[in-house]
């Protein structure tokens, strides 16, 4: 489940704004430390590379760093840092597009891995039906392979909104989006994704 | 409003949406971890950037001057040399007159 549930109750202190704005290292690091996990992960979702997310996450905060006077506490902090963290991965990501580098192999070709090793791990008496134990690995990659084939745009949707569970309104803050469009953004992404899955295990079962 | 608006549906099911999110964070369990230390990659970055003005390091020369660098650590070994050589003298001294009186003491007198 998602660690996120809007932002942490110091983050937003305007005292703590203010030594950020200061540019207090302390305070700074701090921060990092926070939103580290955060940032990480939802740059690793929607690039799926490990190398290119851990860059990417060290220039959020490098950024965030740069521009902190910028920031407006008519916003969280944290949804502030979130939208950054989403810009500088749809820039990645159109970046290694032009390089024609497939951003999404890694994790599918990890996770393809991870099943393979959990599925050698597993014995017959820890699953009264085998069968269905690999179905369930074969749906999940599927489903996986499918959320890296979306467009950015409904990608960076799904990833906000059903697995780090924000709501609408942070979407929109994060997005630049009206809550209209962000609920219909997300409603196209999960109407692309269950037709690609449902595609994509029909393909399995035929 | 978008064009993307008219696409909105009137209401989204609930118990449909969840089952929808139960599906993707299975599918997305694994929790992703990075394999370097963020904080100090940001604290590097920054610094090389910033020319050293931020998370400057004890012995960083970037903050000062070089030749003030060097004008400090040569007035510091001249300080340990004259510190040491005042420290040093009486013992040298004592030690002098140690070794020197008994050689003038028995030294012939040619006469």
């Amino acid at each position: 489940m998602s660690e996120y549930s809007g932002v942490d109750p110091s983050d937003d202190d305007p005292r703590f704004i203010q030594r950020l704005r200061r540019r207090d290292e302390h305070a700074f690091n701090e921060l990092v430390r926070m939103y580290e996990v955060r940032v990480y992960r939802l740059v690793y979702r929607m690039l799926g590379r490990q190398e290119e997310a851990e860059d990417v996450a060290q220039e959020v905060f490098v950024q965030v760093f740069r521009g902190i006077e910028q920031f407006r506490a008519d916003s969280k902090l944290g949804t502030w840092i979130y939208r950054i963290a989403s810009n500088l991965s749809k820039n990645r990501l159109k970046y290694l597009a032009r390089r024609r580098s497939n951003s999404q192999d890694e994790l599918t070709e990890e996770g393809a891995d991870n099943e393979s090793s959990h599925a050698q791990g597993l014995t017959l008496g820890e699953s009264a039906r085998p069968d269905q134990l690999v179905e369930g690995y074969q749906v999940e990659a599927i489903v996986r392979r499918a959320i890296f084939e979306l467009e950015p745009d409904f990608r960076e949707a799904i990833i906000l909104r059903d697995l780090e569970c924000l709501s609408y309104d942070e979407i929109g803050a994060i997005t630049g989006l009206t809550e209209g469009t962000v609920k219909s953004r997300i409603f196209r992404a999960r109407a692309l994704l269950k037709e690609r899955v449902e595609q994509a295990l029909g393909d399995k079962i035929r | 409003m978008s064009a993307e608006e008219h696409d909105a549906p009137e209401s989204e099911d609930l118990q449909s949406e969840t089952a929808f999110q139960r599906l993707l964070q299975d599918a997305m369990a694994e929790e992703p971890k990075p394999r370097l230390d963020l904080l100090r990659g940001v604290q590097h970055r920054i610094r090389e950037r910033s020319r050293g003005r931020f998370y400057a390091d004890r012995w960083s020369l970037k903050r000062v001057s070089p030749v003030l660098t060097y004008l400090v650590t040569a007035l510091l070994m001249l300080a340990i040399l004259g510190i040491s050589y005042f420290l040093l003298r009486p013992m040298l001294e004592a030690q002098g007159k140690h070794t020197a009186s008994p050689i003038g003491s028995s030294a012939p007198t040619h006469k």
